[in-house]
Protein backbone atom coordinates (compact mmCIF):
# COMPACT_ATOMS: atom_id res chain seq x y z
CA UNK A 1 0.00 0.00 0.00
CA UNK A 2 1.92 3.25 -1.09
CA UNK A 3 1.77 6.55 1.06
CA UNK A 4 -1.06 8.82 -0.02
CA UNK A 5 -0.32 12.84 -0.94
CA UNK A 6 -2.29 15.11 0.63
CA UNK A 7 -1.73 18.70 -1.47
CA UNK A 8 -2.58 21.97 0.54
CA UNK A 9 -5.21 23.92 -1.26
CA UNK A 10 -2.94 26.53 -2.48
CA UNK A 11 -0.36 24.21 -3.72
CA UNK A 12 -3.20 22.03 -5.47
CA UNK A 13 -3.99 25.53 -7.22
CA UNK A 14 -0.56 25.96 -7.94
CA UNK A 15 -0.34 22.44 -9.73
CA UNK A 16 -3.69 23.05 -11.53
CA UNK A 17 -2.39 26.49 -13.14
CA UNK A 18 1.28 25.09 -14.09
CA UNK A 19 -0.65 21.74 -15.84
CA UNK A 20 -2.99 23.89 -18.15
CA UNK A 21 0.13 26.40 -19.10
CA UNK A 22 2.06 24.02 -19.94
CA UNK A 23 -0.51 22.04 -21.72
CA UNK A 24 -0.86 25.96 -24.04
CA UNK A 25 2.51 26.01 -23.87
CA UNK A 26 2.83 22.78 -25.61
CA UNK A 27 0.17 23.43 -27.82
CA UNK A 28 1.82 26.65 -28.71
CA UNK A 29 5.15 25.53 -29.09
CA UNK A 30 3.57 23.17 -32.01
CA UNK A 31 2.95 26.31 -34.20
CA UNK A 32 6.37 27.09 -35.22
CA UNK A 33 6.98 23.48 -35.74
CA UNK A 34 5.68 23.53 -39.96
CA UNK A 35 8.40 24.97 -41.98
CA UNK A 36 7.95 26.91 -45.21
CA UNK A 37 8.03 25.61 -48.01
CA UNK A 38 11.24 27.43 -49.20
CA UNK A 39 12.68 27.00 -45.60
CA UNK A 40 16.59 27.31 -44.90
CA UNK A 41 18.24 24.71 -42.70
CA UNK A 42 18.67 27.01 -40.09
CA UNK A 43 14.22 27.59 -40.41
CA UNK A 44 14.40 23.87 -40.32
CA UNK A 45 16.30 23.19 -36.97
CA UNK A 46 14.69 25.98 -35.37
CA UNK A 47 11.38 23.53 -36.58
CA UNK A 48 12.91 20.64 -35.12
CA UNK A 49 13.54 22.49 -32.14
CA UNK A 50 10.06 23.86 -31.48
CA UNK A 51 8.92 20.15 -32.03
CA UNK A 52 11.12 18.72 -29.26
CA UNK A 53 10.43 21.42 -26.79
CA UNK A 54 6.46 20.58 -27.64
CA UNK A 55 7.11 17.46 -27.42
CA UNK A 56 8.94 17.87 -23.87
CA UNK A 57 6.22 20.50 -22.25
CA UNK A 58 3.44 18.19 -23.47
CA UNK A 59 5.54 15.32 -21.47
CA UNK A 60 5.93 17.26 -18.45
CA UNK A 61 2.38 18.57 -18.49
CA UNK A 62 0.81 15.00 -18.45
CA UNK A 63 3.37 13.80 -16.22
CA UNK A 64 1.90 16.95 -14.11
CA UNK A 65 -1.77 16.17 -15.18
CA UNK A 66 -1.46 12.06 -13.55
CA UNK A 67 -0.11 13.88 -9.97
CA UNK A 68 -2.61 15.50 -9.14
CA UNK A 69 -5.75 13.31 -9.92
CA UNK A 70 -8.16 12.02 -7.84
CA UNK A 71 -6.44 8.70 -8.50
CA UNK A 72 -3.35 10.00 -8.49
CA UNK A 73 -2.24 11.42 -5.14
CA UNK A 74 0.13 8.75 -4.43
CA UNK A 75 4.33 8.01 -4.40
CA UNK A 76 3.77 5.36 -7.63
CA UNK A 77 2.23 8.05 -9.00
CA UNK A 78 5.23 10.66 -7.91
CA UNK A 79 7.78 8.90 -9.11
CA UNK A 80 6.24 8.34 -12.61
CA UNK A 81 5.60 11.73 -12.90
CA UNK A 82 9.64 12.33 -11.43
CA UNK A 83 10.20 9.74 -14.52
CA UNK A 84 8.49 11.67 -17.61
CA UNK A 85 9.63 14.89 -15.98
CA UNK A 86 13.37 13.74 -16.34
CA UNK A 87 12.45 12.65 -19.86
CA UNK A 88 11.24 15.84 -20.53
CA UNK A 89 14.39 17.58 -19.46
CA UNK A 90 16.35 15.67 -21.65
CA UNK A 91 14.49 16.22 -24.71
CA UNK A 92 13.91 19.91 -23.20
CA UNK A 93 17.91 19.76 -23.45
CA UNK A 94 18.00 18.71 -26.62
CA UNK A 95 15.41 21.04 -28.32
CA UNK A 96 17.71 23.93 -26.56
CA UNK A 97 20.87 22.90 -28.16
CA UNK A 98 19.37 22.38 -31.87
CA UNK A 99 17.40 26.31 -31.05
CA UNK A 100 20.25 27.91 -29.94
CA UNK A 101 22.56 26.64 -32.43
CA UNK A 102 20.13 27.52 -35.27
CA UNK A 103 19.53 30.71 -33.79
CA UNK A 104 22.44 31.71 -32.77
CA UNK A 105 23.59 31.04 -36.90
CA UNK A 106 20.52 32.98 -37.54
CA UNK A 107 21.53 35.76 -35.61
CA UNK A 108 24.70 36.19 -36.42
CA UNK A 109 24.17 36.12 -40.19
CA UNK A 110 21.46 38.72 -39.61
CA UNK A 111 23.79 41.42 -37.52
CA UNK A 112 26.87 40.59 -40.37
CA UNK A 113 24.12 41.24 -43.09
CA UNK A 114 22.61 44.34 -41.19
CA UNK A 115 26.76 46.01 -40.35
CA UNK A 116 27.51 45.29 -43.87
CA UNK A 117 24.49 47.00 -45.22
CA UNK A 118 24.64 49.64 -42.78
CA UNK A 119 28.65 50.41 -43.78
CA UNK A 120 28.05 50.11 -47.53
CA UNK B 1 2.25 16.55 5.32
CA UNK B 2 5.20 14.35 5.35
CA UNK B 3 6.70 12.08 2.36
CA UNK B 4 9.07 9.11 3.36
CA UNK B 5 10.32 8.96 -0.02
CA UNK B 6 12.45 5.37 -1.33
CA UNK B 7 15.87 5.63 -2.65
CA UNK B 8 14.30 5.10 -5.65
CA UNK B 9 12.46 8.17 -5.29
CA UNK B 10 15.21 10.09 -3.80
CA UNK B 11 17.20 9.29 -6.58
CA UNK B 12 15.22 10.62 -9.18
CA UNK B 13 14.65 13.98 -7.30
CA UNK B 14 18.42 14.23 -7.14
CA UNK B 15 18.72 13.67 -11.09
CA UNK B 16 16.05 16.18 -11.29
CA UNK B 17 17.51 18.42 -8.99
CA UNK B 18 20.69 18.23 -10.96
CA UNK B 19 19.04 18.53 -14.76
CA UNK B 20 16.95 21.78 -13.46
CA UNK B 21 20.35 23.49 -12.23
CA UNK B 22 22.16 22.63 -15.65
CA UNK B 23 19.14 23.74 -17.75
CA UNK B 24 19.16 26.75 -15.35
CA UNK B 25 22.45 27.86 -16.04
CA UNK B 26 22.13 27.22 -19.60
CA UNK B 27 19.24 29.00 -20.31
CA UNK B 28 20.07 31.85 -17.76
CA UNK B 29 23.19 32.04 -19.77
CA UNK B 30 21.26 32.05 -23.28
CA UNK B 31 18.89 34.94 -22.09
CA UNK B 32 22.22 36.80 -20.61
CA UNK B 33 23.99 36.67 -24.02
CA UNK B 34 20.87 37.13 -25.96
CA UNK B 35 21.07 40.78 -23.93
CA UNK B 36 24.69 41.45 -23.76
CA UNK B 37 24.66 41.00 -28.07
CA UNK B 38 21.52 43.44 -28.11
CA UNK B 39 23.47 45.51 -25.95
CA UNK B 40 26.60 45.29 -28.28
CA UNK B 41 24.98 46.04 -31.74
CA UNK B 42 23.42 49.03 -30.41
CA UNK B 43 26.41 50.35 -28.82
CA UNK B 44 27.82 49.44 -32.52
CA UNK B 45 25.20 50.74 -34.98
CA UNK B 46 23.26 53.69 -33.52
CA UNK B 47 26.79 56.01 -33.04
CA UNK B 48 27.39 55.38 -36.45
CA UNK B 49 24.20 55.60 -38.54
CA UNK B 50 21.46 56.57 -35.94
CA UNK B 51 18.38 54.15 -34.83
CA UNK B 52 16.94 52.45 -37.71
CA UNK B 53 13.37 51.62 -37.14
CA UNK B 54 13.25 48.13 -38.57
CA UNK B 55 16.47 47.32 -36.83
CA UNK B 56 15.24 49.04 -33.64
CA UNK B 57 11.94 46.81 -33.22
CA UNK B 58 14.52 43.53 -33.92
CA UNK B 59 16.73 44.28 -30.96
CA UNK B 60 13.57 45.11 -28.83
CA UNK B 61 12.27 41.40 -29.85
CA UNK B 62 15.73 40.03 -29.12
CA UNK B 63 16.27 42.02 -25.97
CA UNK B 64 12.69 40.85 -24.22
CA UNK B 65 13.41 37.23 -25.30
CA UNK B 66 16.44 37.80 -24.02
CA UNK B 67 14.45 39.09 -20.47
CA UNK B 68 12.00 35.74 -20.94
CA UNK B 69 15.18 33.60 -21.59
CA UNK B 70 16.62 35.17 -18.20
CA UNK B 71 13.81 34.90 -16.01
CA UNK B 72 12.97 30.93 -17.08
CA UNK B 73 16.47 30.31 -16.33
CA UNK B 74 16.04 31.50 -12.76
CA UNK B 75 12.99 29.40 -12.45
CA UNK B 76 14.64 26.28 -12.96
CA UNK B 77 17.39 26.99 -10.57
CA UNK B 78 14.42 27.84 -8.33
CA UNK B 79 13.35 24.22 -8.89
CA UNK B 80 16.69 22.60 -8.79
CA UNK B 81 16.98 24.10 -5.74
CA UNK B 82 12.99 22.64 -4.46
CA UNK B 83 14.21 19.02 -5.65
CA UNK B 84 17.42 19.25 -3.86
CA UNK B 85 15.26 20.13 -0.64
CA UNK B 86 13.03 17.16 -1.64
CA UNK B 87 15.86 14.76 -1.03
CA UNK B 88 16.77 16.32 1.97
CA UNK B 89 12.95 16.71 3.60
CA UNK B 90 10.14 14.99 2.06
CA UNK B 91 7.04 17.00 2.07
CA UNK B 92 3.51 17.20 -0.42
CA UNK B 93 4.41 21.01 0.06
CA UNK B 94 7.60 20.62 -1.46
CA UNK B 95 6.63 18.45 -4.29
CA UNK B 96 4.03 21.20 -5.57
CA UNK B 97 6.99 24.14 -5.02
CA UNK B 98 9.16 21.99 -7.21
CA UNK B 99 6.56 20.54 -9.88
CA UNK B 100 5.00 24.44 -9.90
CA UNK B 101 8.56 25.96 -10.47
CA UNK B 102 8.75 23.50 -13.27
CA UNK B 103 5.90 24.56 -14.74
CA UNK B 104 6.44 28.31 -14.90
CA UNK B 105 9.75 27.46 -16.63
CA UNK B 106 8.06 25.29 -19.48
CA UNK B 107 5.26 28.31 -19.62
CA UNK B 108 7.92 30.82 -20.49
CA UNK B 109 7.89 28.61 -24.03
CA UNK B 110 4.73 29.64 -24.57
CA UNK B 111 5.08 33.28 -24.44
CA UNK B 112 8.64 33.00 -26.85
CA UNK B 113 6.77 30.96 -29.54
CA UNK B 114 3.15 32.65 -29.19
CA UNK B 115 3.95 36.40 -28.84
CA UNK B 116 5.55 37.23 -32.38
CA UNK B 117 2.50 34.81 -33.33
CA UNK B 118 0.07 37.34 -31.25
CA UNK B 119 1.52 40.02 -32.30
CA UNK B 120 0.97 39.53 -36.00
CA UNK B 121 -2.22 38.78 -35.44
CA UNK B 122 -2.34 42.50 -34.15
CA UNK B 123 -1.01 44.17 -36.23
CA UNK B 124 -2.75 42.22 -39.12
CA UNK B 125 -6.22 43.38 -37.24
CA UNK B 126 -5.20 46.93 -37.33
CA UNK B 127 -4.24 47.29 -40.59
CA UNK B 128 -7.54 45.49 -41.52
CA UNK B 129 -9.99 47.57 -39.30
CA UNK B 130 -7.80 50.70 -40.42
CA UNK B 131 -8.01 49.75 -44.21
CA UNK B 132 -11.75 49.12 -43.66
CA UNK B 133 -12.06 52.54 -42.29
Amino acid sequence: MSEVIVFEASDAHVLRRAWRWMLVAGLGSLLPCIPGDDASAVEHAVSLGALLVAASTLLAAWSLRRLISDDGRDLVHLRRAMVHLRTALVLKAVAMAVVVIGSVFAIATMGTLVLLQLAS
Amino acid sequence: MDLSLSDRERALARHLAVASRWLGIATLTCGVGLLLYTAVFLVLTVPAVGPVAGVMWILVGLALVGLALAWQGTRALEAGRAFGELVEMPWSGMVAAAFGRIGAYFMVDACIFLAPIVLAVAVCGVAIVGGLQ
